[in-house]
């Protein structure tokens, strides 16, 4: 597919896929897992996730209909778990687009294996993060009032509130990455449509796939939407966690009102979509038998972009500290070092800090990044690190804020859980089904990247495709 | 580009009107091409039409009723306002009603009451719960007697602690709701005749052995009338209230003989007259008689006049609403308040040799036994604090008053307490000059323990048949010790007369509803010579009576009765009075509340004649009595339509201010010994009680408003609770866990024993354990009932029956459970101390409340409050923000310096704005809904810590943290200056609430203004929206209220004037510590009221906002120069 030539740390690059992998195998192995019927674990595990999707599709029934006084909320915790699940979730969505678009245009090959995937992760991620703000609002059935239509009330929207570019950034960013996504996978589908067994299903692939007869003329019109596609991501990626990061920035509470925010917030985005990238694919490349694609290698160049990632958060973890120190703000003082480390929320923030800041640390060895097991642990905390670093951010920094008359505890109730959890269920549904109906690596481009590997004529000979 | 050709075919578009032709499409179809015939349409055109009239609901009808005779004075959305007396309590204070359509909606202070001088106390505005109260009794009921009372006594109801909240209290506990209590099932339902009959039957047949027990009534009809009463049935009277002056009374009497205006009348203080209070226990601003009237008179004096105010100290077990206001205050234990009272004594006249007393040998030798040093090493104050105290006191003699008692007070040296009280303030002549009681003395306080305790005593011994309760509630007020439900089931036959089954009502055999005060006719005599009236506002919402009327009613039943209470044969039609014309429009209610005040004769008064009603008998008594002390030359009409236009009728102002100063006898003071009290062991406290500010005696307990509004101390609501200082929890293990859940503990004085959590509190001599009354009620209605733990039990009868004794016992908190939540809207372990958070290395608090002493604020004006640094603009015109107002720019002024923290803002603001009560568990949670609250601050030492209090409200920022985040511009400034939240618009991001500095904005997470129970939602004020669940709310400076100031601007065709618009907060102060006006009027009374003393709170954030307010200055006097 690219033209990496010119390229040398293409020449000085390991190959990526096993030398003798051929196209057909590559077409077998890849599919094999859609005609195969579902086996027991993938039962399994559609119902652990149907049955978190339930309870919490049950919280959000209730919560329509008593009240969003069920959640923790209070005075002056406004914000509470749902805003924390909404960045959580937006941060998610990022690893996605940043293999797809960011290492794309780098040319990063080691990428065909794991872009699928990851951009599946990232349409679901979005549409779990777009839900919070739905059900975080006080009327949820009039939560369209925040998109600019014309309308005869003349009312308009506050193009001053980050909330408003919030709408945008998020639902621009949900559009891009979903195009970008069925798009990269056309050719998929149109194998599909070619080797399904069954009608029904050629039909369905067919129609999805477009008509996509593999044609140089199809390619050509392919390669440039997509990298016309890439182009376009590429600043939503940056974009859309630093909108994210202004519903913070821009206010006036000490612990939010930070010009560090934007570009902390995409490391940290980019730190926790590539955890999670990790942990599901950990599963993933178990599940369907696909660790000749999804290689170790893989996994510890994924676990190379965590370390410097999470050196970054911890470098802006260290800059918020040291300013508030160095402002001599009292409030700032307050909040960022005393609520945050010795106060009421000392533990979410030292969790924070370990998870983010010190276990990523493990990675520095070469061992440790090779290594399976340490890799899922060190993701799972990294997710884990990186709510909570959510968490502190919007609770602390509301709960004790100038008047000391207003400070209160936040806690969650069950019902906080239940949503979070409903949404976790939504995520995991959403990617079984993918790994059920759509190749969860792209065949087409791990195709590319083996005829560069191998060797064109080779390839064909050995094939007769 | 067809048109600039001149394209025919754009040409022929151009002639066409309708580009599309139906008709064109069918006549082109061939011969049988439209196969829709004539008749198809038809039943086409059925069939659309059946299935349009199934699918659709008809469009639902709704009747508006028109005012078919409508009265003159009443036009719909226009608001009629009433003069009135409260009723809430026996102060009897001046209010004027809001009514719409015929239902009062608010309660405002009567401008033209010498008492409270237009400013309700919190209990007032509540006072429409009261009225609205679902859970007051309907119609007469028989009750099964419970004889076996002795069995209660034992097992006294114990409030019930749930340790856990379910999630949705709010739903099932303790928020409005209209179910009564489950006795309810035991009732019979009696029509008004059958009642009479029966309590008629009684009384007769009881003859003298018929007892009446009311509360304190005052007024002259209301009096007479009880006379009266009491000449057609030869009844005994007994006065009791829950809280009653016996040591006062006692002490005066034995000070200065009989009381010249009757024994049940207690002296007057003037403390707008005072420079100097000094309190011994007592919080006469914070409950007492007349809470109101000192709160008005002391918060006036704490206002700086050049530099000039109060002084107040305070000797106090735990801090009061007085405290909280104290220059000095001194904790100590509730026994050494008359050690400490005698040692001033002592270092006045002994000592120090000042006043005429010194040299009086016998008062010498009274005095000897409390040196000055001595009582100071005693009660652990700081040497020299009396001496120092005895000067400043001295300089200020005949302008200062020195209180003592209170409930805090009342220990087993009650009594003489009061006396050595009686003693300082003879000594330093401020009898006569600051009180009052040899004229117009006070009569709102009747009650007596003593006559109450005598009668329980003849109870027992059989010596009454039929008891008669009105205004009074025994059962609950009484401590277990007093035998009171052991003996009321001695007597054959009780009646209660009473707005709710209370406690008292409970065990009675006939319960008969009396009316609300703003249902009601009646008057007020609450100081000698001053009278005002009572007048219906509405008509009666259940089948009760009032009082006065049932007394006529059952009067009548007796040939003595007939002849006094008959009505002239034709009834003669009550007399219209003229529509309001007087600057407080008043009373024009009368025909329809006159005749709904006149029940149906009684059955047995089958002749022609009936008795009259007590507006009749009211009237009848004003015309005879009170008229002729007026020296109108008007008719006696002109006379009483002016009388109830105005409220309030003040024959002589002169003759009540203070008459000649008594002579104390100081023979009294020889009864003074020095008790042997000896100090609590270890582990043991010594019991401080103390009255509620806000519940009060517990009458008002089943009002949410008071339940919901925080204790102006400890702000805490929805609880009572003993308060212990930190060390004393630290020393016995009683601290709150790291969840801030606070241990519950079981406290025995003689025998009884309560339980009640402890909440752990700066401001608590650590040697003591201090809880308020008015909680723990048995049956009071859905909201009161079990809240709390009612402290009465923890009182017992003097020895002597002389009163009864609340605090002084020692005690032991033994924990009995833990993990026990206590709902504190501003947070239970924040508080704020001198070099943590409101002054020094921290640094927050300058920007939150600015303080000084009045020494430094003589030197230097700006003391403690250094100009803001100057912020730079980002816009053209040089000012901070974008905005400018031409012509009105609301601003407000708060002198910190005023405020006395009593929350009488915080109710009037719930009663205007329609803000809903959430109940415990969500306050827990920090939902409260209050749109003003009162910050309170403690600062300097921790053991006895300053007080501030902060009201704050939204701030109306120029440059609002809240406007720029919010995504549909549901906030806005509007064109003069007040920041507007706009319902409708709202989509609840709650982004504003996360961007306000100040954090006074409230967000509906339930559905909170549906869960009132009928007919509270009668108390709705019209004019402002009821919020729906999922919008911000908060206040915007009664903004009805400015529009309505406008309209009322417009129609005199002038500008609004200064002065012309209140807001709620504003118009109820007691010390009118906040002014509301127009900054852009540089001459208003608010721009006036910005001095040097100005600030802004957080100014540094550049939020611009429009309230400014004043720097707290404390009057250290002698004690900062005895430190300096």
């Amino acid at each position: 597919m690219s033209d990496d030539r010119h390229s040398p740390a293409a020449v000085a690059e390991p190959p990526i896929y096993r030398a003798d992998l051929t196209l057909t195998r590559v077409n077998h192995d890849i599919v094999a897992a859609i005609f195969r019927k579902p086996n027991a674990w993938w039962w399994a595990g559609m119902a652990v996730a149907l049955s978190m999707l339930s309870t919490g599709a049950y919280v959000v029934w209730v919560q329509l209909h008593v009240g969003l006084g069920i959640l923790g909320l209070e005075r002056p915790g406004m914000w509470g778990t749902y805003i924390t699940d909404f960045v959580f979730w937006v941060g998610i969505a990022h690893a996605g687009t940043l293999i797809s678009a960011i290492l794309y245009l780098f040319r990063q090959k080691w990428r065909t294996a794991i872009n699928r995937s990851a951009e599946a992760m990232t349409i679901f991620a979005v549409i779990c993060a777009g839900l919070f703000p739905l059900l975080h609002i006080g009327r949820t059935l009039i939560a369209y009032w925040l998109i600019p239509y014309p309308n005869s009330r003349h009312l308009w929207v506050n193009f001053r509130s980050p909330l408003i570019w919030d709408v945008f950034a998020v639902s621009t960013y949900a559009t891009t990455s979903l195009l970008f996504w069925y798009m990269g996978m056309i050719p998929d589908l149109a194998t599909l449509r070619d080797m399904h067994p069954k009608p029904l299903a050629r039909k369905v692939y067919g129609i999805f796939s477009q008509r996509w007869k593999g044609t140089a003329r199809d390619w050509h019109h392919y390669e440039a939407a997509y990298g016309l596609f890439a182009a376009i991501a590429t600043p939503l990626v940056l974009s859309v966690h630093s909108v994210v990061s202004s519903d913070f920035a821009v206010s006036s509470m000490p612990g939010w009102h930070d010009t560090i925010f934007p570009p902390y917030f995409v490391a940290g985005a980019i730190f926790s979509g590539f955890a999670m990238v990790i942990t599901v694919l950990t599963i993933t490349r178990k599940a369907f038998h696909l660790e000749d694609y999804i290689t170790i290698d893989h996994m510890e160049l994924m676990a190379k972009v965590i370390l410097a990632t999470s050196m970054m958060v911890s470098y802006a973890y260290l800059v918020e500290i040291f300013m508030a120190w160095y402002s001599e703000n009292p409030f700032e003082t307050h909040v960022y070092i005393w609520v945050r480390f010795f106060g009421p929320y000392a533990w979410a923030g030292w969790l924070t800090v370990f998870c983010n800041c010190i276990a990523p640390l493990i990675f520095w060895l070469r061992s440790a990044r090779r290594n399976l097991v340490v890799l899922f642990i060190v993701s799972i905390l990294v997710n884990i690190g990186m709510w909570f670093e959510r968490y502190v951010i919007i609770i602390s920094s509301l709960a004790q804020d100038y008047l000391p008359s207003n400070w209160h505890y936040f806690a969650p109730t069950i019902w906080d859980v239940g949503t979070f959890v409903g949404s976790l269920g939504l995520f995991f549904t959403l990617f079984m089904l993918f790994a059920r109906f759509v190749p969860v690596i792209s065949i087409a481009e791990v195709k590319g990247v083996l005829r560069k590997q191998v060797g064109e004529t080779k390839l064909l000979e050995e094939t007769h495709v | 580009m067809g048109d600039l050709r001149q394209d025919p075919a754009v040409e022929k578009l151009r002639q066409e009107e309708f580009r599309s032709k139906p008709q064109e499409h069918f006549d082109a179809l061939p011969q049988g091409g439209l196969r829709f015939g004539r008749r198809d349409f038809l039943k086409w055109s059925t069939g659309a039409l059946a299935l349009a009239a199934t699918a659709c609901e008809r469009k639902p009808v709704q009747q508006i009723i028109p005012y078919a005779q409508q009265p003159p004075e009443i036009t719909p959305g226009i608001a009629n306002h009433y003069a009135s007396t409260c009723r809430e309590c026996a102060a009897a204070c001046g209010i004027v009603l809001t009514t719409w359509e015929g239902r009062p909606t608010k309660v405002e202070g009567n401008p033209l009451h010498p008492l409270n001088r237009g400013t309700v106390c919190p209990l007032g505005q509540a006072a429409l719960l009261n009225l609205y109260d679902p859970d007051r009794l309907r119609t007469p009921v028989g009750l099964q007697r419970v004889h076996d009372l002795a069995g209660l006594v034992g097992d006294a109801p114990q409030p019930k602690y749930n340790l856990h909240f379910p999630t949705n209290v709010w739903k099932t506990g303790s928020a409005f709701r209209n179910n009564l209590h489950p006795i309810k099932r035991q009732l019979k339902e009696l029509s008004w005749a059958e009642a009479d009959q029966q309590v008629g039957g009684w009384l007769q047949g009881a003859g003298a052995r018929a007892v009446l027990v009311t509360g304190t009534i005052h007024g002259p009809a209301r009096s007479a009338l009880l006379a009266d009463f009491l000449s057609v049935y030869p009844v005994r009277h007994v006065v009791y209230d829950s809280l009653n002056p016996d040591a006062l009374v006692a002490a005066q009497a034995a000070a200065y003989g009989a009381p010249a205006a009757g024994p049940q009348s207690t002296p007057r203080y003037f403390f707008d007259r005072a420079e100097m209070v000094v309190s011994f226990g007592a919080d006469p601003i914070g409950g007492g008689p007349s809470r109101q009237e000192h709160a008005y008179g002391f918060g006036h004096q704490r206002k700086l006049r050049g530099s000039q105010m109060s002084r107040v100290v305070v000797f106090e077990p735990a801090i009061s609403l007085v405290g909280l206001n104290a220059d000095s205050r001194h904790l100590v234990r509730p026994s050494q308040l008359l050690p400490l009272a005698m040692g001033l004594a002592h270092q006045l006249v002994v000592v120090n040799q000042q006043s005429r007393f010194a040299g009086d040998a016998g008062v010498a030798a009274a005095l000897a036994g409390f040196e000055p040093a001595a009582v100071e090493r005693e009660a652990d104050v700081p040497a020299g604090t009396l001496g120092r105290l005895a000067g400043e006191l001295w300089a200020q003699r005949g302008k200062s008053i020195v209180c003592g008692g209170g409930v805090a007070g009342a220990t087993a040296d009650q009594q003489m307490l009061e006396l050595a009280v009686a003693f300082l303030n003879s000594a330093l002549e401020n009898e006569g000059a600051t009180i009052e009681a040899s004229r117009s003395p006070s009569l709102q306080a009747q009650g007596s323990n003593a006559a109450m305790l005598a009668l329980i005593q003849d109870m027992n011994q059989g010596k009454v048949d039929t008891l008669l309760v009105y205004g009074s509630n025994p059962a609950y007020s009484l401590p277990d010790a007093a035998g009171f439900l052991p003996a009321l089931a001695k007597v054959p036959h009780v009646v209660v007369i009473a707005e709710r089954l209370d406690e008292t009502a409970q065990l009675a055999d006939l319960v008969l509803p009396s009316l609300h005060g703003m249902e009601s006719w009646g008057d007020a005599e609450p100081q000698a010579g001053l009278y005002s009236l009572v007048q219906p506002t509405i008509e009666p919402l259940f089948n009760g009576r009032s009082f006065e009327d049932s007394l006529i009613q059952l009067a009548y039943r007796t040939p003595a009765g007939v002849a006094k209470f008959t009505a002239p044969p034709p009834p003669p039609p009550p007399v219209p009075p003229a529509p309001p014309t007087a600057p407080v429009p008043a009373g024009t209610a009368v025909p329809k509340a006159a005749a709904a005040a006149a029940p149906p004769p009684p059955a047995a008064a089958a002749a022609p004649q009936v008795a009259i009603s007590f507006h009749d008998y009211l009237r009848a008594h004003w015309r005879d009595q009170i008229y002729a002390k007026s020296n109108l030359a008007g008719s006696f009409d002109d006379f009483w339509v002016g009388a109830l236009q105005a409220g309030v009728f003040d024959p002589d102002p002169q003759r009540r201010q203070p008459g000649p100063a008594r002579t104390f006898k100081t023979a009294a003071l020889a009864a003074i010994r020095p008790t042997a009290a000896t100090p609590p062991a270890a582990g043991e406290l010594e019991l401080s009680v103390a009255a509620s500010p806000m519940l009060g005696d517990g009458w008002w307990a089943n009002n949410a408003f008071l339940q919901e509004i925080p204790d102006p101390i400890w702000k805490t609501c929805w609880d009572n609770h003993f308060t212990i200082a930190p060390a004393t929890a630290k020393q016995l293990g009683l601290e709150a866990d790291d969840e801030g859940r606070y241990a519950i503990a079981e406290v025995t004085v003689a025998g009884q024993t309560l339980q009640a959590p402890v909440y752990v509190q700066v401001g608590v001599h650590p040697g003591v354990a201090s809880i308020p009354l008015g909680f723990g009620r048995a049956s009071v209605g859905e909201i009161g009932t079990d809240v709390g733990a009612n402290a009465y039990d923890l009182a017992r009868p003097a020895g002597d029956g002389s009163g009864i004794i609340y605090s002084g016992a020692k005690v032991k908190l033994s924990p009995v459970a833990a993990g026990y939540l206590i709902a504190s809207p501003q947070g239970n372990n924040y508080i704020d101390f001198g070099d943590n958070q409101i002054t020094g290395e921290y640094g927050r608090g300058e920007n939150i409340v600015r303080e000084a002493t009045l020494v430094q604020i003589e030197a230097n004006p700006r003391a403690g409050n250094p100009p803001p640094e100057a912020q730079a603009s980002l816009w053209d015109n040089g000012g901070p923000s974008e905005h400018s107002y031409p012509d009105y720019h609301w601003g407000m002024t708060i002198d910190l310096n005023a405020c006395i923290g009593c929350n009488a803002c915080v109710a009037a603001c719930y009663a205007e704005n329609n803000v809903p009560v959430v109940g415990k568990d969500q306050v827990w949670r920090g939902r409260e809904m209050a749109w003003i609250r009162i910050d309170r601050y403690f600062s300097g030492d921790e053991a006895n810590p300053d007080v501030t209090t902060q009201p704050m409200l939204c701030q109306q920022c120029g440059n609002a943290g809240c406007e720029s985040v919010c995504p549909v511009i549901a906030t806005i400034t509007d064109a003069e200056g007040i920041n507007v939240q706009v319902y409708n618009r709202c989509v609840g991001t709650r982004f504003c609430s996360n961007n306000c500095i100040y954090k006074v904005r409230r967000f509906n997470f339930y559905h909170y203004s549906k869960v009132r129970a009928s007919p509270l939602e009668l108390a709705l004020n019209p004019m402002v929206t009821v919020r729906s669940r999922g919008v911000m709310e908060k206040c915007n400076f009664c903004l009805q209220r400015i529009h309505a100031g406008h309209y009322r601007a417009k129609e005199r065709g002038l500008p609004v004037r200064d002065g012309d618009i209140h807001t709620a907060c504003q118009q109820t102060c007691p010390s009118q510590a906040i002014y509301f006006g127009n900054m852009v009027d540089k001459n208003s009374e608010m721009m006036r009221a910005r001095t040097e003393r100005g600030y802004r709170v957080l100014e540094e954030m550049n939020f611009d906002s429009t309230i400014t307010y004043l720097t707290k200055v404390r009057n250290r006097g002698a004690d900062e120069e005895g430190q300096a």
